[in-house]
């Protein structure tokens, strides 16, 4: 499971300045007599020096880091799944009942800053679906801050799929999704909250008579820059 | 063999050289590259356009390009001018009308609107060229190039020739340093030393100015967000010069809570943004606490994510306050509290609102002042939502108590959460004088940022919210700023708050 926390990552292998500066002045350098100059430089270095401007160290098309100088920066591991492929897949399990709880669906993927709406999937130890869970509470939490919201609304969509609406994760960086979720559907019922709301300084304590800890949370990061989404 | 391998690599080298020099010469022979811009033409925000158009659209809806036009600012200014005997000068244009002051082109301060609109609001040349920021930052120290690179964030760009490009931590989402800059005109102290707007200051003071990559944000982090998917920083409409790749770009909106008064580019979109996306975004937390029998009293905490106070900025003018209505179990109304009608004043000294946040003005007797020249230092306790000083659950609340006077058991409570730009005392004010036209009160809209219904339960100390009848939306107003994406919207008939409309 991705987990915000990881340590900064560190830069890619870039090429060395005197070729990245001789690349890019021969690509955009807009009078004729110079584009071709500086095209014959390149060649004539390339050919030189073969791997001096070699594929092995350039970005992926389309991916220039937009803040190399900040890649040290970085909030999230851009090898985090939720990063590479999106949120679809990711799953939490409860060691207790093995119960897990996988995100079916996501609108922002990667998950984007602001409100984000996912579907989700209740399902046993055998990956079955367990149609009669109720999920009494739930709650996006960014610990490093000390500030989160429940969503606007968790609304059922089938035996063991819900809809948690416009969860707002509302900065970058590392978030939780802490679920409150009874897997026999026979424990006492908890009315779902239907809004955002969260009990004032207090980590997403219930305030519906849901007993305070989460079962199962989902952590993931919200990435702020060019990279850590590549 | 060794001449072989040398002639085989001239060889090379040469067909190498033949087909790069085909590949990149062939569009420049048949279409010149556009031409340089001089500083001159940068200066005109709408020379950018062409090239970055949604940067452009988004920049014109925005409260920069607003800022020497808003009524508000117009009319307080005016009357600054008027009763400091022009002592007040270049304070407010300053940071309304950077380049116009910097340029000369202001002759009266008082009637800072007769400047050339090239120059109007903060304008693309003013960030984009700036390169440091003065020790003693506050009031628009900003030190600019005054050459014809533009700096932004985008490291190893590709080099158009309409200008030259540079990498700047200025300008970098990142960085520290763009929030300082940010901070220039977010940060204003007076002449009299009074601390005017502290925006910055909250900031630096909170935990996400820490700068440890995890929990660090800046300024833009919330108010430039960053795009969902790559797209091209720059378009070169008829030319060939500048083939971007695709990257992730940042909005250029700023949205916070201002909005425009009067007939603005794209101002339901500005709305939409303000009141849709931003606030409700930023204040999440929103609960109460039940207190004991026998009155129906309740505590209502309020807390913010915002990396700064709540309200920010000019907070001695803003408004923003819940309101609460208690029903019993029959559907009765049993009790209102801290309800302001529209064009209502939302506060008068000596009847404190039971939940308003919003900062106060003092002259040297001791009375609420509403201009800040007549204003001086001193510390008073401040009604704002405090930003998170650490990271601990809490620090950054903001408690509210009603106490209804019914010994009715309340089974349902509607809280709903209200914010006005400026407040309607302040533009009475301004009305009163003289310098505002009275019909600019009505256009500042009140603000819905929340509306929660509450339901209680038998025991009274455990509820449910019913209903939370926020409209969230971060998505159709950018939809609305995107040149694609306009055509769609229109025909599609979305449907928007129209600015100015109230409630």
């Amino acid at each position: 499971m991705p987990v915000g926390g990881a340590p900064p990552i560190p830069l890619r292998p870039r090429r060395s300045a005197a070729c990245r500066d001789i690349r890019d002045r021969a690509s955009f350098t807009g009078m004729y007599g110079k584009c071709c100059v500086r095209a014959f430089g390149v060649v004539w270095l390339c050919a030189a020096v073969p791997g001096a401007c070699g594929s092995d160290e350039e970005p992926a098309p389309g991916a220039q880091f937009d803040d190399a100088a900040g890649m040290q920066k970085a909030k999230c591991d851009a090898k985090s799944p939720e990063l590479q492929t999106g949120m679809n897949g990711t799953s939490a399990t409860d060691p207790a009942t093995q119960t897990t709880v996988r995100v079916v669906s996501a609108d922002k993927q990667p998950p984007n800053k602001d409100f984000n709406t996912w579907q989700i999937s209740v399902t046993d130890g055998a990956g079955e679906p367990i149609p009669n869970a109720h999920i009494g509470w739930a709650c996006a939490w960014m610990s490093v801050h000390g500030h989160g919201s429940t969503p606007q609304a968790i609304n059922p969509l089938g035996p063991g799929e819900f809809e948690l609406k416009n969860q707002n994760f509302a900065m970058y960086g590392p978030w939780e999704v802490h679920l409150w979720v009874d897997p026999t559907g026979a424990g006492p019922e908890y009315l779902p909250q239907n809004g955002t709301l969260v009990r004032g300084g207090k980590e997403c304590e219930p305030t519906n008579g849901a007993p305070l800890a989460a079962n199962i949370s989902i952590n993931f990061c919200v990435p702020e820059k060019i990279g850590e989404d590549q | 063999m060794r001449a072989q391998r040398g002639l085989g690599l001239f060889l090379r080298a040469v067909g190498c050289s033949w087909l790069l020099l085909s590949i990149a010469c062939e569009g420049s022979q048949e279409v010149a590259a556009r031409p340089a811009l001089t500083r001159e033409q940068l200066l005109d925000p709408t020379q950018c356009k062409d090239c970055h158009p949604k940067h452009y659209n988004e920049w014109s809806a925005s409260m920069h390009a607003y800022a020497s036009k808003d009524p508000v600012f117009l009319a307080m200014n005016r009357r600054g001018q008027e009763e400091t005997g022009g002592k007040l000068g270049s304070f407010c244009v300053n940071c309304h009308m950077p380049m116009a002051v910097r340029e000369n082109k202001i002759t009266d301060f008082a009637y800072p609107e007769q400047v050339p609109e090239n120059l109007q609001g903060i304008t693309c040349y003013f960030c984009h060229n700036a390169i440091s920021v003065e020790a003693d930052h506050a009031n628009a120290k900003v030190n600019l190039a005054n050459d014809t690179t533009m700096r932004a964030a985008i490291d190893r760009a590709q080099i158009p020739s309409v200008h030259k490009v540079q990498y700047s931590k200025n300008h970098s989402p990142l960085e520290l340093d763009s929030s300082i800059m940010c901070g220039t005109c977010h940060d204003i102290v007076t002449p009299a030393g009074f601390h005017l707007e502290q925006t910055l200051t909250e900031y630096l003071s909170s935990v996400v100015s820490r700068e440890d990559p995890l929990i660090f944000q800046s300024c833009q982090s919330c108010h430039m967000d960053r795009s969902e998917t790559r797209v091209l920083a720059a378009q070169s409409s008829g030319y060939p010069g500048v083939p971007t790749g695709p990257r992730v770009v940042h909005e250029h909106l700023f949205p916070a809570v201002d909005v425009p008064l009067t007939p603005f580019p794209f101002a339901s979109a500005t709305r939409m943004a303000v009141e849709n996306c931003k606030l409700p975004g930023s204040l999440a937390y929103f609960s109460i606490e039940l207190m004991n029998a026998p009155l129906p009293a309740f505590t209502m905490y309020v807390e913010t994510q915002a990396g700064h106070a709540q309200p920010s900025g000019a907070t001695q003018d803003r408004r923003m306050w819940v309101e609460v209505t208690g029903f019993d179990a029959t559907g009765t109304q049993v009790f209102s509290d801290g309800v302001v009608a529209d064009g209502e004043i939302e506060e008068t000294p000596g009847a404190p609102h039971s939940c308003m946040m919003r900062d106060y003005m003092q002259d040297a007797a001791g009375n609420e002042v509403h201009m800040f020249w007549d204003a001086v230092q001193k510390k008073l306790p401040r009604a704002v939502i405090p930003p998170p000083a650490t990271a601990a659950a809490g620090s950054h609340s903001r408690v509210c108590t009603f106490s209804p006077r019914t010994t009715t058991p309340l089974a349902r409570i509607e809280l709903t959460f209200r914010m006005r730009p400026i407040g309607v005392d302040v533009l009475q004010d301004l009305v009163a004088s003289g310098h505002l036209a009275p019909d600019i009160v009505a256009q500042m809209p009140t603000l819905t940022v929340a509306k929660r219904v509450v339901k209680l339960d038998t025991t009274g100390y455990r509820y449910v919210v019913e209903s939370s009848q926020e409209n969230l939306d971060c998505t159709t107003y950018k939809s609305m700023l995107d040149p694609e994406q306009q055509t769609l919207v229109n025909q599609a008939g979305a449907a928007a708050p129209s600015t100015g409309s109230g409630r």
